[in-house]
């Protein structure tokens, strides 16, 4: 059957790569002793999808990955965080009747990030989200280059000690590390990119509006 | 910037950040804090298993905490070093400094730069000497012990042999100084009475005691961590490895570990099978490999194989087999590993020059060995080579493209299509605790001839392609190997001037050692030459049990071109029963 983990990426585990995130799973799931589908083929490898990148040094409470193995969703969850790794504990299980497509179908996320010193540029910092164009200079292998960012913002909220986003994850993503340097460097607030945590992640339903992932997830249960 | 910023702004921050799976209690209350340092990088340093068995070993000790520290890459050191922090230990981030007790683990010559890298990282003077009782012991050991002289002056004590036993030994005899206020000097007068352990200060070239290195008398009883570290990220070897037994019956005259390993002492099957569990269980690693010096040699791998296969595939767990000899080369053992590629190592061209060597295979049992191989569908061989070996002639080197030759009619007699032959050429390296110990190495010059000959003839070979070595690291490892304590002086010149992570050739400066040598005034010739056998070698005082009788006898031998029967066939009397009993001769 179909099953997927939600599980946190924080602490030492913050600094994994995607790749080597892959090699973990795989190992803790041999280790809970777990009769997972392999691939066919001269060098089998367990069938594991993973969802959507998180940039290295960034904590999350809201990360999923798709396997199809033979046991319970309550008991999978028990299981694995019997031999998880510190840093890659299950948070919840689903059992979704279908594939999901999680790493197709994310488009947002949500991310918080301790800040101090904002709280006087309240006004034109959650005004960003009403602006028709807000363009931010990206650095990518050495080149950089302005993009407009506008479409790729959802919300933005300043609270007296943390600023809270909603930007686009997925196949069009706004990385949030940049993005907060960004915005500390524009406004001259404090705020770290090590100190950022994602909280939630959505995918878009047929009308078109942000849903939960957990809820998107319930859903395809029955 | 705080560390975790550092870690952000690193090329591989996860080997720094720890926090791996399996990593034992850090927090608990102990007397000793001891950290285990790897002069290489993480992804080199977590594939070293002797690591990860004496890490376990002290942290199952309930007065000791045992954390690691690997060399940092030089991004990292720079980002350390501009901030101000020193070199610290994976686990909690403690500076080296502080600890009780610093091990160094130094498994070849190539990584004596990365001992005063880390050093330095971690504001520790080079020299014992320079160094007061606030810093912690600085201990060596690994395979490079068996000749510790060119870098005995930077340690305050080393452990010869294996290290099971010793390090636990030592551990508590620190634990019961520290609680009577005994000083450091009071410390090393009690340790150099612990079997294996050579303490450099309290002897001189000229007056010494010998050290006999430590054995483990019961293999099969010996502790081994099913339980172990899993790395966080991909590293060169990124499997389990669990060794059958330690020693070896083959005695190649070249071989530094096939005599400094012995007696030969096997893991009984049952308890093989019973790790190879546990280690599924509590891994999860998708590859074992059943390590030995000559797995196939293994008496009991059939009944294994045929034990732990059907729970292998079971948790799609592959075995793999390193190591096998041509001769022990047969069906079931091809057919339980993947069919990608096929690994021997003929060492030499020839018949004459194999049996110098004594490499007791001939070209029938590689003919043998690889037909069956190519019947069970393998089209690709990898060959190793040596070159430089004593006695060696053109012919013998002529002989490896012969040996090619053969190989490839030997495949188109059964297959079509395509064959890939891989042939490694290294420089032979006299290594102390070998009959060749006393044996000159080839100049530069000379290797350099004789690769492109070999290079030059193999190009003629469709299929076959040749790598080879290089030189003048292979020269200057061959000056380490038998160096003595006029080295120091070099290591730490050459380290100043800039040489560090010698082994990886993008940061090897052959230039940078040669003047440091010319500077301090060491004469190469002196260690790369043939050595008197009438005169004592600076690693005379380590006894590793094979005795110099048998050496000088497997000399004489050797360039009778005669070969010695392994002990398989009948103890050949090496010495080694006087540290432990030797299972091949029970059996």
């Amino acid at each position: 059957m179909i099953l997927v983990l939600k599980y946190y990426k924080r602490g030492n585990m913050a600094y994994i790569s995607h790749i080597d995130l892959l090699r973990h799973f795989t190992r803790a799931f041999r280790r809970a002793g777990f009769e997972i589908e392999y691939s066919e083929g001269f060098n089998p490898h367990m069938l594991i999808n993973l969802g959507t990148p998180l940039p290295l040094g960034i904590s999350s409470s809201s990360e999923y990955l798709t396997v199809r193995a033979n046991v319970g969703k309550q008991e999978f969850l028990e299981r694995y965080n019997e031999v998880a790794p510190q840093g890659l504990e299950g948070v919840a299980s689903f059992a979704p009747k279908v594939n999901p497509n999680i790493a197709g179908r994310t488009v947002a996320a949500d991310y918080a990030v301790k800040q101090r010193g904002a709280e006087v540029h309240r006004k034109e910092i959650e005004g960003i989200v009403n602006l028709a164009s807000f363009e931010m200079p990206i650095t990518k292998k050495g080149e950089t280059t302005v993009k407009e960012v506008a479409p790729l913002i959802n919300a933005i909220k300043l609270y007296p000690d943390s600023l809270n986003l909603c930007l686009a994850a997925g196949n069009t993503t706004l990385r949030p590390d940049k993005f907060v340097e960004y915005l500390a460097d524009k406004f001259g607030f404090e705020a770290r990119a090590i100190d950022l945590w994602k909280y939630e992640q959505y995918v878009r339903n047929d009308k078109g509006v942000l849903l939960e992932m957990d809820k998107y997830l319930a859903g395809l249960e029955e | 910037m705080t560390l975790e910023e550092i870690l952000l702004k690193s090329e591989k921050p996860a080997r720094y950040s720890g926090g791996e799976y399996n990593t034992p209690d850090m927090e608990k209350a102990c007397d000793v804090r001891f950290c285990i340092c790897m002069p290489d990088l993480y992804e080199v340093g977590m594939s070293n298993l002797g690591l990860k068995i004496l890490y376990h070993v002290l942290n199952n000790q309930e007065n000791v905490v045992c954390e690691r520290c690997f060399a940092p890459a030089l991004d990292f050191r720079k980002l350390l070093s501009e901030n101000g922090l020193p070199l610290m230990s994976l686990e909690t981030k403690k500076p080296l400094r502080e600890f009780d007790m610093v091990g160094f683990s130094v498994q070849y010559e190539m990584l004596y730069t990365g001992i005063l890298y880390m050093m330095d990282a971690a504001g520790i003077p080079f020299y014992a000497k320079d160094r007061d009782d606030s810093y912690p012991i600085i201990c060596g050991g690994g395979p490079s012990a068996i000749n510790p002289e060119p870098i005995a002056d930077f340690f305050d004590l080393f452990m010869v042999g294996e290290g099971e036993e010793t390090i636990v030994s030592l551990t508590s005899l620190y634990a019961k100084c520290k609680a009577e206020g005994k000083s450091k000097k009071e410390f090393l007068a009690k340790a150099e009475k612990i079997e294996g352990v050579y303490v450099p200060s309290l002897n001189t070239p000229e007056h010494r005691k010998t050290v006999r290195k430590a054995v483990i008398k019961d293999f099969d009883s010996c502790f081994y961590p099913a339980r172990q570290l899993m790395p966080t990220l991909e590293v060169v070897h990124d499997r389990a490895m669990l060794e059958l037994y330690r020693g070896c019956q083959n005695g190649c005259r070249f071989c530094q570990a096939g005599y400094y390993y012995r007696p030969i002492r096997y893991r009984s099957e049952k308890t093989v099978r019973s790790l190879c569990e546990r280690l599924i269980r509590e891994t999860g690693f998708d590859e074992i490999s059943l390590g030995s010096l000559s797995t196939g040699d293994y008496p009991y791998l059939e009944q294994l194989l045929a034990n732990i296969n059907p729970l292998a595939a079971k948790a799609h767990v592959h075995l793999a087999l390193p190591s096998l000899r041509l001769s022990s080369f047969k069906k079931e053992f091809a057919e339980s590993s993947r069919k990608s590629s096929l690994t021997f190592a003929p060492e030499a061209g020839t018949q004459r020059l194999r049996n110098v060597i004594n490499k007791n295979i001939t070209e029938e049992d590689i003919r043998e060995g690889l037909s069956a191989a190519f019947d069970q569908g393998y089209t690709s061989v990898k060959l190793y080579f040596m070159m430089g070996l004593p006695t060696e002639t053109d012919e013998d080197l002529m002989g490896i493209v012969e040996l090619v030759r053969m190989i490839r009619r030997l495949f188109y007699e059964k297959h079509k299509g395509g064959i890939n032959i891989s042939v490694s050429c290294s420089v032979f390296i006299p290594k102390p605790g070998t009959p060749f110990q006393w044996e000159p190495q080839i100049s530069v010059e000379e290797m350099r001839r004789r690769q492109f000959l070999v290079k030059d003839e193999l190009r003629k070979v469709k299929g076959a392609s040749f790598h080879y070595h290089d030189r003048e690291t292979s020269e200057l490892e061959a000056i380490f190997a038998r160096g003595d304590r006029a080295l120091a002086p070099v290591i730490v010149r050459a380290y100043q001037k800039g040489a560090v992570f010698d082994s990886w050739t993008e940061y090897f400066h052959y230039d940078i050692w040669e003047e440091a040598m010319r500077e301090i005034g060491v004469d190469k010739q002196k260690y790369l030459g043939a050595q008197p056998l009438d005169k004592p070698l600076p690693w005379d005082f380590i006894d590793i049990g094979v005795s110099r009788a048998f050496l000088l006898k497997e000399r004489e031998k050797a360039f009778r071109s005669e070969c010695t029967p392994g002990c398989d066939k009948g103890c050949q009397g090496c010495g080694a029963m006087r540290f432990a009993p030797c299972d091949e001769v029970k059996k």
